[in-house]
């Protein structure tokens, strides 16, 4: 205990005379902070977009109904009547589903500047070609995100080296090494302490940043609950002390400073380069994304098809499919061609068949996906941040849930138009009031992957520690 | 300064290199990386040119396979695919972040769609792993570790001291240690670069091909001689080799992950992309509303129909000697064109202005000027996209004309859809062939980069190493 009083004692006089450790601390601190507010300003322009769009839906809308208000003129009239047909509602006010940022996206951005995050509903589900992918400059988009995740998962191990490469060599040259050998039987006492003193020291800044980050991000992105901050702090907490516990072993080694940098470069290199690199080089050479020509092909041919069909027959699929409008079912206008029944079933028709190749494209890049995570699951680098993506609410399933939710709610938009559609009922302006609103459910914490990541950081730590605890009884000192 | 003296400096430092097992194994790990990089590059074209091969194959195939309307045709459309450039084997450049798919469609002017990225969950946050990401990367910190301990481990050794009262110059041995490191730089690469070349070799290579090659290995080369003498610079201005290493690594970190993101963010936001939102709306209210004095779509349409009515000294459409249900919809297509061309372009202009100015900011780290130069002599930048863009679309918009044009002078009735073509006539349009740019359209897209290349090499031999020589002057 007493010599846990003196080494901590020790360490905090250098810290307070070797700016270095300072310096290194404090630009920890700025670059954080830093990367708040550049990706925050991503979020920010984002914002700006989801605004922007349903203030301009709400532009439409008052116009739209702005064209009820002149009932005396013959013009006003049509206008009015033409406003309330449900083909120009469903025309002119296409109802928008809106991913909404999650308030702790701008700590890891993920896909935020990649994936669509909008979709404007109309009553039938669209299968052509143009997607809402965000205008973004593609070099912009390959020189990576700057976000706080880049900065925990990627440099603050660079920090620990910076912190540790040259323990073992100092004692050592200083001397302490062979003089504490002779009192303790075991020299890494001290070495292990210093260690303990810098992870302590390191482990505060970062969850002191993090709760300034954090209290940044509830004043300028709106609350920011406690459990999630617990959950980030937790994890960053394991991923430190899974570096230091990599430092202790690689020092263990007892190898000149230099050589022990080179090791612990080494290992972050195969960790954060090299190993991602291979895995994905691997699954884009054996198992490329595939074409969507099949998809296109395929909607080609059954749109022709459904198509070429009698209206009867389209009409009468459309009523097997949807008995809750068989009531308002009418055969003598339904077999009409161009019908209205005929319409929605031929919509109906192709989106049944549709989905099956859509399923089985989906299956095969949820495998391509399986297999890169799969080979890619004892590494703490990419697990960690996919973890900090998932939590922030920018990996890919976050955003496929959102399309997932917009498609019911486009099922929803076309329930809510569909009945006045079939009883060629022109909309009301009140109507326009009842019109079903999207309302994006945000993903929970994923509580069982978290904890499944920070434990397996945890014990990979622990056999590393024990691992070095071997090595650092082994008499073999190198000389370099 | 005697030449001898000079090579023999640099034999030395070959020899004393290679006797480290550190740097062999280094070594190993960049030859074997670009190898396997190499290998996965390498399937990946092959498997993305089988795949769009394919592809079109079919499309065509369904295409000439057809019997319909010229105006259902023209919804029926067909698809064009993006050819892997062959480069891209070794620098994938904005491969994965760009489309590959462009739809030929009446009505709609699309862009290219499919881009990998969004299709991946877990993306290489420092790169995809490529020779390009191994010699922007790796091959830069293999420097600094062989640099960083050059002067240093002659001063603890003595040598350095020697070597002064020998009466040797200080810049016979900068020179000698620079010469030394980067003939060992070479030794590595060379071997390598050579034997990359034969894949595309095999595959039929061409002069603009090799050029491009050739001046791809030629940026690479340059900037390991910058790197070089930066990381020896360093090692005679830092005495303890341990600060040389931080300083080295940090310089490493800072050039190659820290300053290009923060770059493109200045970029970003000095100019700003308008949203997909913003954009789409922009072309269909311009489409509807009309650009300037236009007219909406409606009175666009009135006009047309007077104006061609006058033209054929006719009162009504079915009077007309042509269809005009053909030729409204090509004035329609040619309108829509108008207003795609107006708001694209606008953003096209904004996205090159964004990479000028990303390329002269690439004067605080060649880094980024490397980067934009190796992949614009690969093939594999947002210039040679836009060339495919502007080939794909100038065809899709000759290819709606054609068959509007055949409906219109078909001599089938207004309005009336049982006119159709067969086989015969959609087998006889023309196909989409990519041109792709030339080598110098490359080097004028890139003059930025170059130039950066070209300031920093002078800033190195004019300033570093003099500032480096005085240093060790100083010494003496």
């Amino acid at each position: 205990m007493n010599l846990l009083k003196v080494v901590f004692g020790m360490e905090a006089r250098q810290l307070l005379r070797q700016y270095w450790i300072l310096g290194c601390l404090t630009g920890l601190i700025a670059l954080s902070v830093l990367a708040l507010l550049w990706a925050g300003g991503s979020v920010d322009k984002r914002r700006e977009q989801e605004k922007s769009i349903l203030n301009s839906y709400q532009e439409d809308l008052h116009y739209v109904l702005s064209l009820f208000g002149d009932t005396l003129s013959e013009k006003g009239r049509a206008d009015a009547k033409l406003a309330g047909m449900v083909a120009m509602v469903n025309y002119r006010l296409p109802q928008p589903a809106v991913k909404e940022q999650l308030s702790l996206a701008p700590l890891s951005i993920g896909l935020t500047d990649v994936q669509p995050w909008y979709k404007m509903v109309k009553n039938t589900k669209s299968f052509d070609d143009r997607i809402e992918v965000p205008v973004s400059n593609p070099s912009i988009l390959a020189s990576g995100n700057y976000d706080y995740s880049l900065v925990l998962v990627y440099l603050l191990p660079l920090l620990v080296f910076a912190f540790s490469f040259s323990l073992y060599a100092a004692e050592k040259e200083s001397g302490t090494l062979s003089l504490l050998t002779i009192q303790q039987g075991n020299a890494f006492h001290v070495i292990r302490m210093r260690l303990l003193f810098r992870f302590l020291l390191l482990l505060l800044t970062s969850l002191l940043t993090t709760a300034l980050l954090f209290l940044l991000l509830s004043t300028g992105y709106g609350s920011v609950d406690f459990g999630s901050m617990l959950w980030w702090s937790g994890l960053t907490a394991v991923y430190l002390m899974f570096w230091f516990a990599v430092s202790y072993f690689i020092l263990c080694l007892k190898k000149s400073a230099v050589i022990t940098a080179l090791i612990q470069i080494s290992v972050w290199l195969f960790l954060a380069v090299i190993l991602p690199g291979v895995v994905i080089s691997y699954a884009q050479a054996h198992f490329p994304v595939p074409l969507k020509d099949g998809i296109s092909s395929y909607r080609r041919a059954q749109a022709e098809d459904i198509w070429s069909m009698h209206p009867a027959v389209v009409s009468d699929s459309f009523n097997i499919n949807n008995p809750e409008y068989v009531l308002t079912a009418d055969p003598a206008i339904d077999t009409l061609p161009l019908s209205d029944r005929y319409i929605a079933g031929y919509y109906d028709l192709l989106e049944r068949r549709m989905l099956r190749v859509i399923d089985s494209y989906q299956q095969e890049i949820d495998r391509r996906n399986t297999l890169i995570a799969r080979l890619l699951s004892l590494n703490p680098v990419t697990q960690t941040e996919q973890l900090f993506t998932k939590i922030s609410g920018n990996d890919l399933a976050a955003y496929r849930d959102f399309f997932e939710q917009a498609d019911r709610f486009q099922k929803e938009w076309q329930g809510f138009l569909y009945p006045y559609h079939f009883r060629n009922e022109h909309l009301k302006p009140s109507d326009f009031y009842k019109f079903p609103v999207f309302d994006y459910r945000k993903p929970g914490l994923p509580y069982p992957k978290i904890l499944k990541v920070m434990l397996s950081l945890l014990l990979s730590s622990l056999v590393l520690v024990a691992l070095a605890e071997r090595f650092s009884r082994c008499p073999h000192e190198s000389t370099r | 300064m005697g030449r001898s003296q000079l090579i023999v400096f640099i034999q030395k430092e070959v020899l004393s290199a290679f006797r480290d097992r550190t740097v062999i194994a280094l070594a190993a790990v960049c030859f074997a990386l670009m190898l396997f990089a190499s290998y996965a590059g390498w399937q990946r074209f092959q498997s993305d040119q089988q795949i769009r091969h394919a592809a079109s194959e079919r499309f065509e195939h369904e295409w000439e396979d057809q019997e319909a309307n010229p105006h259902s045709a023209a919804h029926f459309g067909t698809y064009l695919f993006k050819e892997p450039s062959v480069l891209g084997v070794y620098d994938p450049g904005l491969n994965t972040f760009l489309g590959t798919t462009y739809r030929v469609e009446a009505h709609v002017q699309h862009e290219l769609n499919q881009a990998e990225i969004g299709e991946t969950d877990i993306n290489p946050r420092l790169g995809e792993l490529s020779v390009a990401f191994v010699c922007q990367l790796l091959i830069p910190l293999l420097i600094f570790l062989l640099t960083f301990q050059s002067f240093s481990k002659e001063r603890q050794s003595g040598t350095l001291r020697l070597l002064w009262v020998q009466g040797v110059p200080p810049i016979t041995v900068l020179l000698g240690k620079i010469g030394g490191i980067y003939t060992i730089v070479l030794l590595i690469l060379l071997p390598i670069f050579a034997l990359l070349a034969f894949p595309f070799a095999l595959e039929g290579t061409s002069l603009d091909l090799s050029l491009r090659y050739a001046a791809i290995a030629g940026v690479y080369l340059v900037y390991f001689f910058i790197i070089t003498c930066i990381g020896v610079a360093l090692s005679v201005w830092i005495s303890n080799p341990r600060a040389a290493l931080v300083c080295s690594m940090g310089i490493w970190l800072f050039w190659s992950v820290l300053m290009p993101r923060a770059l493109v963010r200045l970029v970003d936001a000095e100019i700003p992309l308008p949203s997909r939102y913003e954009f789409d709306r922009n072309i269909s209210r311009g489409y509807r509303q009309g650009l300037d004095q236009d007219g909406s779509s409606l009175e666009r349409s009135k006009n047309y129909l007077a104006e061609t009515l006058e033209k054929y000294g006719v009162d009504s459409v079915s009077q007309l000697p042509v269809n005009f249900d053909g030729l409204s919809m090509q004035y329609g297509e040619d309108y829509n064109t108008k207003v795609y061309e107006h708001y694209a372009g606008d953003v096209e202009s904004m996205l090159i202005l964004q990479n000028d100015k990303l390329e002269l900011l690439s004067l605080l780290d060649p880094f980024v000027a490397v980067k934009q130069l190796s992949m614009g002599f690969a093939g594999t930048d947002y210039h040679h996209h836009l060339a495919f863009h502007k080939q794909a679309k100038s065809y899709r918009d000759g290819f709606i004309r054609v068959l509007n044009m055949d409906l219109a002078y078909s001599g089938s009735e207004y309005l009336s859809y049982d006119y159709k073509v067969g086989s015969e006539f959609f087998a006889s349009m023309e196909d989409f062939e990519f041109l792709p740019p030339l080598f110098k359209e490359a080097v004028g897209w890139h003059k930025g980069a170059l130039a950066v290349l070209i300031i920093w090499t002078g800033l190195v031999a004019g300033v570093v190493i003099p500032l480096t020589v005085r240093h060790l002057n100083k010494e003496l």
